[in-house]
């Protein structure tokens, strides 16, 4: 729990920071007769990158039309590539729908039917590959679409 | 259009602030919630969002946004960040975002929400909530005789 400092709200924002390579850890001791002396040169992944702020403060956050899901927050699956959603938002909230196998998914907020949606995707997969189902045609269409979009880590 | 490669994110915390050391790129963080407390609204505070992603390859523009879970308006103007990794190392195919931000102003009690995108695809959110211990206003505590 944060306990916030009462202020008026004055101070313009501050963002600083971005994305930048793995920290790199230390090392356990070694025996001297184990270890190769040898020093890499630094290297960075990426380049320096900047932060841009964009947009309004009180802008409508929820997406209309073309969305795109991209992680399925599964350890066990790997998305390939982000699925297109369409998104409406409904007097209950948001619905997100990928008309190609015909699945939704809903929520009071964007997040809760991204939430949603991934959890009916994942169950949706782990049904259709079981090792004893047996698929009809319609099925086994959905199956290969879903495989174009999600593959199985090893 | 977005990337082909999309990231997967391994975690994704809020806290008070985080610290990179130079050389080693190693990320402390300090002071992980997800509740704020105050005696009333509105107030100022300070706070940093770090996310781990992997399966990161390409070029893509992160996008941080804060919303309001009340009626998910935008709290702070979007944060974007363009990542550019041409092709992944070897046992390297990570990338820590840390992000510290001061000045972040809540009006009132309630959930807000940070969501994470890549170009157009949404990856995650983390949820704050914001509580109110009801106490004395900040006008008040200035007017009051010593």
């Amino acid at each position: 729990m944060a306990t916030a400092t009462e202020l008026p709200p004055v101070n313009p924002l501050l963002a600083y920071g971005g994305f930048s390579e793995n920290g790199v850890g230390s090392g356990t001791p070694t025996a001297p007769e184990q270890v190769t002396q040898e020093i890499l040169p630094f290297q960075p992944l990426m380049p320096p990158n900047y932060i841009q702020l964009s947009g309004e403060i009180g802008e409508l956050a929820r997406p209309t039309g073309t969305v795109f899901l991209g992680a399925l927050l599964d350890p066990k699956l790997r998305l390939l590539k982000p699925i297109p959603l369409e998104a409406s938002n409904e007097d209950s909230g948001v619905v997100l729908s990928w008309e190609e196998i015909d699945e939704f998914g809903c929520g009071s907020t964007t997040g809760a039917a991204f939430d949603d949606f991934g959890q009916s995707l994942r169950e949706l997969y782990d049904h259709l590959h079981l090792a004893d189902v047996r698929l009809g045609e319609d099925l086994q269409r959905i199956k290969n679409v879903l495989d174009q979009y999600i593959e199985r880590r090893g | 259009m977005p990337n082909e490669s999309t990231p997967n994110v391994l975690a994704m915390l809020v806290c008070d602030q985080i610290i990179q050391e130079q050389g080693t790129n190693k990320k402390s963080l300090f002071g992980v919630f997800d509740n704020i407390t105050a005696p009333v609204f509105p107030i100022q505070l300070r706070l940093a969002v770090y996310a781990k992603l992997s399966d990161v390859e390409g070029h893509y523009n992160f996008r941080l946004r804060f919303v309001s879970l009340r009626d998910e308006r935008t709290v702070i103007p979007d944060i974007s960040i363009p990542l550019d990794i041409p092709q992944l190392q070897p046992g390297r195919g990570g990338a820590e975002l840390a992000i510290n931000l001061v000045g972040i102003v809540i009006t009132e009690p309630g959930a807000y929400e940070f969501q994470l995108w890549a170009d157009d695809a949404y990856l995650h959110r983390i949820t704050l909530t914001a509580n109110s211990t009801g106490g004395t206003p900040w006008q008040q505590q200035q007017n009051s005789p010593q």
